[in-house]
């Protein structure tokens, strides 16, 4: 060995002559043909053998003697002495012979020195090799006169703003690969050359360069970056910055969460962050919110979660159910009022520093088939090495529904049914229209106001205490938070969180351990029912007979009061993150983490609250279930300069687990209605489930990055992921991804484009897999069939699934395209983003011919579909001026869904849910044909005009429109007041009416009251009629349910704007604070949710209602697009930050 | 020295790479299964859990929805059931004899039949690949999940003709098989019983006659040979039931018939709802409700005019001035654990009224013929059979079948097989029936998904 591989920029500085390398002889037009047929990670290893540790200085010392040689001869022994490489061209040397030097010990410098001394050549040093070149061929800022310079050692502290010593900052020799990194107290020495320019450099914080003369001693202080293009971006198993990054990543930082009133920390995300959509599944405490990154590829049954990665562990809490549901944390427990139990839920917003969407492949790849769907990383605050600190934040404010449903009043009401009956040629009874004949005909009551109308009250209050030296450093923080509901009565939710982390650095800073412990519950009391969805009780309807006994004509609403709903969850989490630098470079890591999460759950239904007309009993639901995960990661990262550029290189492992149990139990029988909520008090008690399940998880991961001179980057990933869902032929897939990207910018030709600040191109392809179904779905197996079955007296069991070996991974192929812009010195920042993605071997239910025994299995579906989509984002800083600062953000997303193929669809299952050619999730609707003038009803196309209506020969894809979606954000500042407000804006198609939907029945059917808009409703012959007719009579009832829910009647633009966040903070002066010894204070008004402009109007709010994804179906829970739930309030708070 | 340090470096990573690959087996993710569950061959390492999945093929629902839908679909296809209230297409097109591929009732036969078939596929791989079943169990185990396999075959192809013969334990093997001929299932089923009767013991293992022993297998290998007109056999088999001695069969009272501690009893399943899923179909809780299914006006008429069973297992209400005959062989109709009728599988009647007629087809022992049918007869109050002749005889058999075993799901079998049906049943409803309707559709639904499957005549 010992070849030496010069770099490209150096070579063309003699391509035209004949060179030499001291030892051995190779030329190096050779070398670099050979080495441009290398593969890029064999070349990778190499230059990291050929450039790995720079030591070897030219003060080391080697014995020399010459007599009378030539300078080619005497350079070569100066090159097998020295370890050095000597290169040169063998032309301009011939001419220098006859060279003796006497044998004595003498530094390599001085060596040289001797050689040269009577030519006109000079040597520069490259790495280990020294250049034999002619005085005056180098230029640029390297000082080319060497002979001049003296090699010194130079050194000095490097600090931050505040005087804090800053470790790990990176400096560098301009133009050369040497360099090195400040030790734990900010410390570091380098061998220079007088005239080097170095270069610091330490992510989040602006480079700065040094040009080193005479002193020995640089102490550099380096300044927090400002500007976007170089904070710290948090990628897969590292950090970038958005200059650097090659992957797709939106990001937001605690800055923007904490203008924000949320509980959950992934409604900070909303319309903050391109290509990802975030909706919720009502207003109540703890509810999901789905995450959708890029659309949806799910058909049927495989899950489109988002890995979430909370400090480097994985949070995504797969229970093992229904993929679509599986992160629900109830998913085999009680679905209350607030439906599924958000994981996310129980992470406190206050405590994230940031949140980074991860969302193409080259971002993603790291993750493999976790994160086929995106990934969202949030890091949590960590300690500062600094003085301590204390931060108390406290805010108290209150939530109302923003919005109510028009509906009909007494009279519209009592006027809709008279002319129900009348239509259906119906006599109203005592017995068939107790509204219109027992109840009073006068009384209203507004029923959404006696359900909704109360105010939430809710407090929050955080207090962190902070600091460290400059080898430790904590922060402990524990927050409070109390949330009210809308409803009558005394339920809410109690939150308490606290999190612990610490993180120390030995005294040579090669050892680094960072870890930390949190723990999380929440007290939940609901009602038994979300009180929303009675919105539509009949106005005249009286709560109570007048005995003052419940009035039971219709259920009373007073009943779901009466139940209780308490969900009592917990989450603990801790992790480890261990980096050993066992040889400069070379980082040993290792990450381990281990998190808990349970919910304990019950619900009571007591005999006094059911109707005594019936037989009455007392029950209780209780079920408890818990997941426990946990993630051993071993790494070997390895860090080097070459060639002026940055090589990073990534091995590592995973070990994941997640075992989730749970029980759900019914007691019934209970003697006295006070001991409902003891199980033991229940005369019987029955097993409603019992779930037990392991999920298991590896890979092998390895990742290589390099960056050369911030101008051109690679970014390769390779994964090979073992899941434990699938048979032993499939359960490993291997997946990858390659990044590219040229900062067009950094090239000389672009220099004097003045206006142009930063440009990026990048672009990048993988592929990853998903496994998001649920576990133990590849082979047969037998359950027990239940107490029922029983059999002669003993258990039965039965085959629950079928074996299908074959199943194994969906393949999601990602393509993403972008262009970053900086104008104006990077105050103008525009992001545009092409992405397309593709799903192929789709997971999803499969309908089996019966003769196989069996009606359905999980396979591969034969599918494709595809995402494909833009982004686009604007950041501009419009003022920045010493009192005024004013930034605004934009984003838009357009995203075009489509089923590109599916093989045997018409005799499949899925034949009258998708159409090729169209999008996933536009429904398959009947089409409605306008009101028949004559008789009121609705008509409906029949399609394939065979004289029936079916959902198989009629449907049509519904209008799918041209959907876009995205945010506003403006921040402004003046001297000490800072006003924050957020649009958010959806452009859709959707159901216009949700009422309708929700009870799909003609008008006047029943005991409903409707929306204002049925007062637009066919009333008589020749009546130019919105809607049909109301009637009582059943023989329309399967005509009214397709007209109102499966037909394109009710669909249209659904469309809104949201003033989603308003955020005004008003900094108190440093001279006021000093004198009370703070050292900042803040006094804020904050609002969510404050303002919204829909189309659609007969809903509580337009986010919870739609279906923006064919994800959100009502299979589970309580949730569906029939929008009556309780919807995310009003919130108004005040608060106050201080800090001492 | 510094170069030795790189190749450690690089020898480390390539090093940590393999050695992690190395170590991390990939058994890491093999879990295995949920506790709450059994991987199959888990399933048959015990005697215990072996026992559970076979009770399986009696208990958990197939049985029982072939048993209920097949008794009350056939009843509708013959001259022995009505459906009074016709609100139903489903029941309506099978009380006419025209069901249509569509018919959910028949789809569920199809269904059913093929689940209990996988049920015992998956028994008959699992026992007979476990190596730690006892041998008694092993062998009782085996047979059972054979006798219910010919069971479903011998309603599928009774009802459908050729169908597939889905015999693989792998359900997706099965999936996309064409028909086989009806000879060949017929041969399976026989195959199978005949597999059953030596593997299963002679004595019953408890007093109530609910797991099939030997003489199951052979009463319906009797019923299979005299549908395929194999009449020595037939009568060989029931001979077997009938002159066994370490199960004494008898034939009580009419009263204590049906019960399910009835010495004629051969074979019934003890559900966990008796048999009130088909009792509360053919008579209601209320005495004065009109049930889903009444006998045909004309089928009262059947009785001779002393015959007990007119009084015993008929019952009427009156609605509207009309008055329905209600089958009363089965009373208990509410679902509750105390009842003493089970699902009725194979009782000994049948067995004589087989002999009977095996021996009357054969001709040689026309008295044997006569005496087994007077068996039957005189239990019933009646006296013994004034026929002599062989035709005179079978003639007797086919009327005795009809009023013994009506509302069990025999007489729409029994005209398709002694070709009775077209001519009778098109006399009956002369406006809907054509003969193609002797076999019922292919479920429509089931060719969709498969399309090696070819559509019944008629049907098309």
């Amino acid at each position: 060995m010992g070849m030496k591989i010069i770099p490209q920029p150096f070579w063309r500085l003699s391509s035209d002559r004949c060179c030499r390398v001291a030892s051995p002889c190779v030329s190096f037009s050779q070398r670099a043909k050979r080495r441009q047929q290398r593969s890029i990670v064999l070349l990778a290893l190499l230059l990291i053998h050929s450039f790995g540790i720079q030591a070897q200085t030219l003060s080391s010392r080697v014995t020399y003697e010459l007599k009378d040689k030539s300078l080619d001869e005497g350079l070569q022994l100066l090159g097998r002495l020295s370890k050095y490489k000597i290169a040169y061209s063998v032309e301009q040397v011939a001419k220098y012979k006859n060279i003796t030097i006497e044998k004595a010990q003498r530094s390599v410098e001085t060596t040289l020195g001797l050689l040269l001394s009577k030519t006109n050549l000079t040597y520069k040093v490259k790495v280990k090799t020294l250049l034999i070149v002619e005085k005056g061929t180098v230029q640029g800022i390297l000082d080319d006169n060497p002979q001049n310079s003296t090699a010194r050692q130079i050194s000095g502290v490097v600090t931050n703003g505040d005087n804090e010593p800053l470790p790990g900052v990176t400096i560098r020799i301009n133009n050369t690969s040497q360099g090195t990194v400040t030790n734990a107290d900010g410390r570091y020495s380098i061998d220079t050359n007088k005239g080097d320019v170095l270069i610091y450099s330490f992510i989040g914080y602006q480079a700065t360069w040094q040009r080193i003369s005479d002193r020995t001693i640089y102490n550099i202080q380096l300044y927090k970056d400002t500007k976007s293009l170089d904070e710290v971006q948090v990628i897969g198993y590292g950090t970038t910055t958005k200059r650097l990054n090659t992957s797709s990543i939106s990001s937001i930082t605690s800055q923007q969460i904490s203008t924000q009133t949320i509980t959950n920390p992934l409604l900070a995300l909303q319309a903050r962050t391109p290509g990802v959509q975030i909706t919720q599944d009502n207003g109540l405490p703890g509810s999901r919110v789905r995450v959708n990154i890029r659309g949806t590829s799910s058909i049927g049954y495989a899950g489109s979660i988002p890995l979430y990665v909370i400090d480097g562990v994985p949070f995504t809490l797969s229970s093992g159910s229904t993929g679509s549901s599986a992160d629900n944390l109830n998913a085999y427990g009680i679905y209350g009022p607030e439906g599924g139990i958000s994981p996310l839920s129980m992470i406190t917003p206050d405590d994230i520093e940031r949140i980074d969407v991860l969302k193409d492949a080259d971002a993603t790849a790291i993750y493999g088939s976790r994160g086929s769907n995106g990934v969202v990383l949030i890091t949590t605050r960590k300690g500062s090495h600094g003085k301590t600190e204390v931060n108390i934040n406290v805010n108290h404010g209150i939530g109302k529904v923003g919005h109510f449903i028009p509906m009909m009043n007494t009279a519209e009401y009592l006027e809709m049914r008279t002319e129900a009956f009348a239509n259906a040629g119906e006599t109203p009874t005592t017995s068939n229209a107790k509204d219109l004949t027992t109840w009073d005909q006068a009384s209203y009551t507004d029923w959404q106001k006696w359900l909704l109308g109360g105010s939430a009250q809710t407090t929050n209050a955080t207090a962190t205490i902070s600091g460290g030296n400059a080898q430790n450093r904590f922060l402990l923080t524990t927050t409070y938070h109390k949330e009210g509901t809308v409803f009558s009565g005394n339920y809410g939710a109690n939150s308490f969180s606290g999190r612990l982390n610490a993180g120390h650095t030995s005294r040579n800073g090669r050892f680094i351990v960072n870890s930390s412990a949190a723990y999380s519950s929440r007290n939940n009391k609901l009602p038994g029912m979300d009180m929303a969805i009675l919105y539509n009780l009949p106005p005249n309807y009286s709560l109570y007979n007048s005995d003052g006994s419940w009035n039971w004509d219709i259920t009373n609403p007073l009943s779901y009061l009466a139940q209780k709903y308490n969900a009592k969850t917990s989450n603990f989490m801790g992790n480890a993150d261990f980096s050993y630098e066992a040889v400069k470079g070379l980082k040993l890591k290792a990450t381990l983490g281990y998190s808990k999460t349970g919910v304990t759950q019950t619900k009571t239904n007591p005999a006094s609250s059911q109707n005594p007309s019936g037989t009455t009993t007392s029950t209780l639901n209780y079920a408890d279930n818990q997941n426990e995960n946990y993630i051993v990661e071993p790494q070997a990262e390895y860090k080097t300069l070459l060639y002026g550029g940055n090589l990073l290189v990534l091995v590592g492992t995973s070990y994941q687990e997640t075992k989730a149990t749970g029980v759900s139990l019914t007691g019934s029988g209970y003697s006295n209605e006070n001991l409902i909520n003891s199980l033991t008090a229940a005369s019987s008690v029955t097993v409603s489930s019992n779930n037990n399940s392991i999920y298991r998880y590896k890979a092998l991961f390895g990742k290589l990055n390099y960056d050369w001179k911030q101008k051109y980057i690679v970014n390769g990933t390779v994964r090979r992921d073992g899941s434990s869902r699938f048979g032993e032929d499939h359960r490993f897939g291997i997946f990858g991804a390659l990044g590219l990207a040229w900062i067009f910018t950094q090239e000389n030709f672009m220099k004097n484009l003045h206006v142009l600040s930063f440009g990026k191109l990048r672009t990048s392809y993988g592929i990853t897999g998903n496994d998001q179904i649920p576990n133990y779905q590849y082979q047969g197996l037998y359950s027990i069939a239940g107490t029922y079955f029983n059999y002669e007296g003993s258990t039965v069991l039965y085959p629950s699934s079928i074996s299908n070996s074959d199943l194994h991974w969906e393949v999601l192929k990602k393509l993403d395209v972008a262009l970053e812009l900086g104008f104006l010195n990077d105050h103008i920042l525009f992001t545009t983003n092409y992405y397309r993605n593709r799903s192929s071997d789709i997971l999803g239910y499969y309908t089996l011919p019966y003769q196989t025994g069996a009606t359905s299995y999980i396979r591969n579906l034969p599918a494709v579909v595809q995402n494909r989509g833009w982004e686009l984002e604007l950041r501009t800083v419009n003022a920045d001026l010493k009192d005024f600062k004013w930034t605004s953000s934009l984003n838009l997303t357009i995203n075009r869904n489509k089923l590109l193929s599916f093989q045997n669809l018409e005799t499949s299952s899925y034949t009258n849910t998708y159409t090729v050619g169209y999008s996933i999730e536009v429904p398959l609707l009947y089409h409605f044909t306008g009101i028949d003038k004559a008789t009121g009803l609705p008509t409906l196309q029949d399609v394939n005009d065979d004289g029936s209506l079916t959902s198989a020969g009629d449907y049509l894809p519904a209008n799918a429109g041209h959907p876009f979606y995205g945010g506003l954000s403006n921040s402004l500042t003046y001297k000490s007041l800072q006003l924050d407000f957020t649009f958010q804006f959806n452009h859709r198609m959707g159901w216009v009416n949700n009422t309708l939907r929700a009870t799909s029945e003609a008008f006047g059917y029943s005991y409903t009251n409707q929306s204002e808009a049925a007062v637009n409703r066919w009333r008589q012959a020749d009546d130019d009629a919105l809607y049909a007719k109301a009637t009582t009579s059943s023989s329309y009832t399967t005509l009214y349910s397709r007209y109102l829910y499966s037909s394109d009647a009710n669909w249209g633009d659904a469309s809104y704007i949201k003033l989603k966040t308003v955020s005004l903070n008003y900094h108190l002066p440093k001279s006021w604070l000093s004198k009370v010894g703070l050292t900042a204070a803040t006094v804020y008004l904050q609002g969510q949710n404050l303002f919204t402009w829909a189309k659609q109007n007969y809903n509580f709010d337009t986010e919870t209602s739609y279906t923006a994804t064919a994800s959100i179906t009502s299979s589970s829970g309580n949730v569906n697009d029939s929008n009556t739930f309780t919807p995310p309030l009003r919130t108004i708070v005040v608060g106050l930050n201080i800090t001492f | 020295m510094k170069k030795i340090e790189n190749i450690h470096i690089l020898y480390f990573l390539v090093g940590f790479m393999s050695v992690v690959s190395l170590y991390s087996c990939d058994s890491y993710v093999d879990v295995g299964v949920s506790s709450s569950q059994l991987s199959i061959e888990n399933t048959y390492s015990t005697d215990a859990s072996a026992t559970s999945a076979v009770l399986g093929l009696y208990s958990y629902t197939p049985l029982r929805y072939i048993m209920y839908y097949c008794w009350t679909s056939d009843g509708l296809y013959a001259d022995e059931l009505q459906y009074p209230s016709g609100s139903s297409s489903t029941y309506t097109e099978l009380a006419q004899s025209v069901a249509s591929s569509t018919n959910s009732n028949i789809t569920v036969v199809w269904w059913q039949a093929y689940t209990l078939n996988r049920y015992a596929n998956l028994a008959i791989q699992g026992v007979t690949n476990s190596t730690s079943l006892s041998d008694s169990v092993r062998s009782r185990l085996l047979g059972e999940a054979k006798f219910f396999r010919a069971y479903a075959y011998f309603q599928l192809v009774s009802h459908f003709g050729g169908v597939p013969l889905a015999l693989s334990p792998t359900e997706l093997d099965n999936a996309y098989l064409s028909r086989s001929s009806a000879d060949s299932v017929w041969s399976q089923v026989i195959a199978d019983l005949k597999d059953a009767e030596s593997l299963l013991p002679a004595k019953y293992n408890t007093t109530l006659r609910t797991r099939a022993n030997k003489y199951a297998a052979s009463a319906l290998l009797a019923k299979a040979y005299l549908y395929t007109d194999d009449y020595a056999n037939a009568e060989t088999e029931a001979s077997k039931v009938i002159e066994a001695t370490d199960v004494a069969y008898s034939l009580p009272a009419l009263s204590s018939a049906l019960l399910n501690t009835s010495s004629e009893v051969i074979l019934q399943a003890a559900t966990y709802y008796g048999n009130a899923y088909i009792a509360s179909s053919y008579r209601t809780t209320s005495s004065t409700a009109v049930p889903t299914y009444v006998l045909y006006p004309g089928f009262i008429n059947s009785f001779e005019s002393n015959d007990e069973r007119r009084t015993a297992w008929v019952d009427s209400v009156t609605s509207s001035g009309t008055t329905y005959y209600k089958i009363n062989k089965f009373r208990y109709t509410s679902y509750t654990a105390s009842v003493n009728q089970y699902d009725l599988l194979l009782r000994l009647a049948e067995v004589y009224l087989i002999r009977s007629e095996a021996r009357a087809q054969l001709g040689t022992d026309l008295t044997g013929a006569q005496s087994d049918l007077n068996q039957v007869r005189n239990r019933a109050g009646l006296s013994n059979t004034s026929a002599t002749s062989q035709s005179a005889l079978l003639t007797a058999i086919a009327q005795e079948r009809k009023v013994e075993l009506f509302g069990e799901g025999h007489r729409w079998l029994d005209l398709k097989r002694t070709n009775a049906a077209d001519a009778l049943i098109g006399e009956l409803k002369p406006t809907t029936w054509k003969s193609t309707a002797i076999l019922w559709p292919i479920p429509a639904s089931q060719i969709d998904l498969n399309s090696n499957l070819t559509q019944n005549p008629g049907y098309e």
